[in-house]
Formats: C-alpha cells, structure tokens, sequence
C-alpha cells in the first residue's frame, strides 16, 4: 500500500500510539518512546516528523527523533511551548496520544555517501538531526570524517546527553559543544555555535553538511560553510513553520513556493536560497 | 465543442424546478438591494436577473465548507478525551448530490483550481466527495459583471472546460454546452430539448464575437498581458510597491474569505461539556492575517502586512502557476469589492510593472 492509499480514508485522523516510557531532558523537553497501538511500525526516514493530537486540545508537528533502525515504535523529544505540548506533559506511561505520519522529505545522506560529514545542532535542532548521526555512524565505512557541532543556551538546556558523552568519546567522531552562557558547572566551550567551525579544520569541498536550529541561527552558519568551501547543493537544512495539516493543504507552512510540510522540512540549501535570502535581508 | 443543445427557456425553468425536487440545487439569490451570494433555490430565476451582479462570494463555499467537521472523537472509558485514553475515531464525508447553477466562468476556472490543490499529493477525502457529488451548471457571461471583474485580462471570461454543461443566453432559448458524459446523462431528464443546428451555432459563435468587444475594457484593465503575472512576479520581491500597498492593507483577511481560490485553513478541537468527546473541524484561514504563520515558540515568518500582502500576490500570480500551469487569480474582482483599503489587484499589478519598467525594484 502506498502511502497516499493508505491516507486516502483518513488523511485527517490520527492513529493511537502508547507512551511507552518518558523521560525528562530538561526544564522544557521531554522525551517520549511510542508505539501504535495497531503494532504498525512507523516507517519513516531520518529528518521526517509526525503530527502529534491531543484530542480536545489540537495538534502539532513534532520531528521524530529515533532512526529507522528502530523498529520498536519510535521516539520524540517534544518542547513544551504550546497548547498541545503543554497538554502531552500531563501525560504519563501508558497513555495514549493521537499520531499521523511520517509526513514530509527526508535528509538526503546517500547525497554524501564518500564525503566527511558536518552536522550543526543549534538547541532543539539536534532532535531533527539525531536521527540521522545515528544513521551515518550505523553505516560509519560509507562516510569519511563525522564532525558534530552543538550548541545551546546554558548547560541546563543540553539535550541527549548521554548520545553526546558517546560521540565525544568515539574516535571515528569529532563531536563539540558549546553553551551561549556557562555557569559554574560547565567546563566545556563557551559562545555561539558559529565559533566551533573556527576549532576544527575542515575540508569544504569534500563536506556536505546537515544544519538545524533557530532561523537565526542559519544566516550564520550557512555563511561560515560557504566560507570553508561547501558548496550549497551539498548542506541540507530542516525547517520549522507553523503547520496545521502537514500534507501539504492548510497553507500555513508556505515558505515562497514551497509547503514545507510536503516539499520539506528537509531541503538543500540549494533550492532555499533565493526564499531564505530575501528573509534575511530584510 | 463535443455537443450542443437548444433549449426554450421555460422548458428549461421546470427541469431545473424537478431536479431541486430531487437534489440540491444552489443558485445566485438576491440577499439585499445589489447583493448577491449563492443559495438554496427551487426554481431557475437566478437565470434570469436582468443586471447579473457578481456574488459577494463564491460556489466554492459549496465544495470547501467556511467550517467542516474532519472527524469526531470520543473517549469509552469514563474520562476526558485529552486525558490519554484510546479514543473512537469516526469520520465522515458528505456526499450530497448538488447542482451547482448559474456557475460563472471565473467561478468555473476557480473550481478547477482547487480541485488541482485538493488532489495534489495527498487528496483530500471531504473536498474530493464534495466535489465528485456536485453538478455544474455555468453561465457564461456575455458582459463584464462590473468596473472591478478584470476576468478578460487573465483569461477566465470563457469557460471551455470544467463545466457538466454551460448555458449560453440566446434570448429565448439556453444553448447548452455539454461538457462531461454526467452532464448529457443529466440533460436527458430536459424536456422539449433538441440537438443545436448550424444556425444556433452561428447565433452562439456571433455572440461570443460580441463578447470580445464587449469585454475589451475589462482586458485593458491590466497593462500587459495576464499570461506575463508570473514574469512580473519575478523578482519583485523588494519591490517598494509591497510596502505602499501593505501600508494600506488592514490584514483583515476579506480578501482571503470572497477569494474563490484561497484553500487555506485552520484547525480547531471542539469537546462536549462533559468533555467526553468532541471534534476535530477546519474552517478558512486566510494569510493576510497576522498569525497565520506565527509557530508556538513565537517567531512570525510573515509578520508585516507587506509580507503577507506580498505572499498572497505571489501565491496566486506566481507560485500556483509554477506548480500547476495556472494562474491562481482568476480575476472575479471579489477582493477589490470587499477591500476597505481599496487594494485593486490589477492595479497592484500594473505598478509593478511600472516599477520594473523603471528599473527600481531591487533597490
């Protein structure tokens, strides 16, 4: 069955999934492992979201955050900012959320298969992202180096601490954090994400990098990967925009041409250039 | 044209009567003095208002309801249904049988529209049930509704396709255009009909002739040819014309809402009193209003009335024509009607044309 098949019936209603286990990240995130009730495995790739329903409250878009390696059920790190993730967190093991999806493209990593990879995390951007570290170190031999920039607000906002520990300690990983502001604590960098790419030399034109974070953070570093020579058909980026449907016929996610929800929310920076430019320059 | 019929025009008065004995039919009915919107009807008097004013919104209301229940919830067990219970899901599409009368060709060439965005990709079950159910009847126009109809400039004053059958005023009689095999089925229940001859078509091709120059003031209304939006369109990003005109603009969204190609929507929970069940309905949005692309965490990608202005013109003139082949304005002049800014679309145009003429656009 295809997937427009299978939505066809039910494009708009979501499918029960347990909350198998939860955790705390931090102040504002959460950590959920679910699993559909129907026993149906998600089936996504890495980069894809879901739509998350708390009846009665309404719905957001949430990436997922587990790779496809992961067959049972899948997980989501979701920031409680809005009505429907401020519901989720009432919510404990054992209940029960409403999910549609996988929806949306996916991070093209067969585009660099051969090529050393950069990821850059800023904040909740690692949860989009995440999936597809784990994915290239599954399949290590296809890549040539792997270097993961993450920064964040304070070191109380770290997310996935435990992933970071082992990537900092992986040889075949060149994985580096930093905090906007340190407290007493923390014994890592200090400062933007941006200053990282100052820390670890990098060869651009066998790079191809994986960008996610805050808009503001992009205007940034976009210009620090061009300036180490990456050329854009070769960074890939993931967006976030307000989304109601996610399939691409509510209108809200249009950015320029696009519906980032059916065209993204993962694109090359290639085909975002003359769109995103013209944000930025205003 | 595959066939053509001739009908007198009362013959065609009762059919139209008999089948809104059997189904649905909607119709331009007059609300207020000068103003129209479709409607309920019984008979076929909309046919035959002497001044066709245009609708205050269009048929589209008939295919997108302004609010529809997507699905309803309910919870089994004795709790709230945002408690985290497994819920029952139950969801419905409509599928009354409609005829959609007096269609106006921009109105027909919107719906083709939205038939393309609602099928795109991931088709839309309420739309599409809505859609397949209904029967449309055009009209076509033989003189510009008004001074704002700007039809002729972007090339929907003629219907030659997206109708089950089109009426062509011939005085007495209705030529009928059969456009879809539903429509010749449907035509079969129409009384004192017969095959249109060589001189119904000459009649029919001299009143088109007509048309051409009747219509010529509403085609002048855009200074270059509509074909050439999307060129105008491009690359006129930074162009100062968004921010005089989204000076002007209210962001209210009345555009948005008599817009018959906008298909932009919001979604909403409703629950019960006893918060036992609920449900999940989306009714029109409109991107001129300043939240439409505001995201929880707080940013506004379109926070400016310029930008949203800007996106909207862009929408219809620019990117709808890239992904479907055609333009998403089809020119009805709805918006300029209900505007309180007095924001005329093929007056925005023509500036921008004047502005990119002048070189000054990427300033």
């Amino acid at each position: 069955m295809t997937r427009s098949e299978h939505h066809a019936k039910s494009l708009y209603v979501p499918e029960s999934a347990e909350i198998v286990d939860r955790k705390t990240m931090t102040n504002d995130e959460t950590w959920y492992h679910l699993r559909f009730k129907s026993g149906r495995t998600l089936g996504h790739e890495p980069g894809q979201f879901v739509q998350v329903s708390i009846p009665g409250v309404g719905e957001a878009p949430i990436s997922i955050t587990s790779p496809p390696s992961m067959t049972d059920g899948f997980e989501l790190c979701i920031r409680h900012v809005g009505n429907v993730t401020n519901a989720i967190r009432q919510l404990g093991k054992g209940n029960v959320v409403g999910i549609r999806g996988p929806f949306g493209t996916s991070f093209d990593l067969a585009a660099v298969r051969g090529y050393d990879i950069l990821f850059v995390a800023g904040g909740l951007g690692l949860v989009p992202l995440r999936p597809v570290i784990h994915t290239a170190l599954e399949e290590r031999d296809q890549y040539g180096r792997i270097i993961i920039f993450y920064g964040t607000r304070s070191p109380d906002t770290v997310l996935y601490r435990e992933d970071l520990k082992k990537w900092q300690s992986d040889p075949s990983v060149d994985c580096h954090i930093t905090v906007d502001l340190a407290d007493d604590t923390w014994r890592g960098h200090v400062g933007l994400v941006t200053e990282l790419f100052h820390l670890v030399s990098m060869d651009g034109e066998n790079t191809g990098a994986f960008i996610c974070g805050p808009d503001i953070m992009f205007r940034f570093v976009l210009a620090e990967a061009r300036a180490i020579g990456i050329s854009d058909d070769m960074v890939f980026l993931s967006l976030e925009r307000r989304m109601k449907c996610g399939v691409g016929k509510c209108g809200h996610c249009q950015e320029g041409p696009f519906f980032v929800c059916r065209d993204g929310p993962c694109f090359s920076y290639d085909q975002l250039q003359e769109t995103l430019q013209r944000e930025w320059t205003e | 044209m595959d066939t053509a019929k001739v009908v007198g025009k009362p013959a065609f008065a009762s059919f139209i009567e008999r089948q809104a004995e059997e189904v649905s039919v909607v119709a331009p009915v007059a609300r207020a003095a000068g103003e129209f919107s479709y409607g309920e009807v019984q008979d076929a008097s909309s046919l035959e208002e002497e001044e066709y004013i245009p609708t205050l919104s269009s048929p589209k209301k008939y295919l997108l309801p302004p609010q529809e229940a997507l699905f309803r919830f309910s919870s089994p067990a004795d709790s709230a249904v945002h408690e985290g219970e497994e819920l029952e899901y139950t969801a419905d599409v409509e599928q009354k049988r409609r005829i959609l009368l007096a269609v106006r060709p921009c109105d027909i060439a919107a719906i083709h529209r939205m038939d393309q965005v609602f099928s795109d990709t991931e088709p839309d079950p309420h739309y599409l049930a809505r859609r397949r159910a209904a029967i449309i009847i055009g009209l076509d126009c033989l003189e510009p509704c008004d001074e704002l109809a700007f039809c002729a400039a972007v090339g929907t004053s003629d219907a030659d396709e997206g109708f089950d059958l089109l009426l062509t005023d011939l005085g007495e009689d209705w030529l009928v255009r059969v456009g879809t095999d539903q429509g010749a089925e449907l035509l079969e229940e129409c009384q004192e009909i017969r095959d249109a001859t060589e001189q119904d078509l000459q009649r029919l091709k001299d009143v088109v002739q007509a048309k051409e120059k009747v219509f010529r003031k509403c085609q002048e209304r855009l200074d270059f040819p509509g074909e050439d939006i999307p060129e105008v369109l491009e690359g006129s990003e930074d162009s100062p014309v968004w921010d005089e005109y989204g000076d002007r603009c209210l962001g209210c969204g009345r555009c948005n809402l008599v817009c018959p190609t906008c298909f932009c929507f919001d979604v909403e929970d409703t629950v019960s009193l006893d918060l036992k069940e609920g449900e999940r309905t989306r009714r029109w949005d409109g991107c001129t209003l300043l939240e439409f692309a505001a995201v929880a965490g707080g940013e506004n990608f379109r926070r400016e009335r310029s930008d949203r202005l800007r996106h909207m013109f862009l929408h219809k003139g620019k990117y709808g024509p890239e992904r479907y082949g055609d333009l998403y304005c089809i020119g009805c002049g709805r918006c300029a009607r209900t505007c309180l800014a007095g924001i005329d679309h093929p007056e925005v145009y023509n500036a921008l044309m004047r502005h990119r003429d002048k070189g000054d656009d990427h300033g």
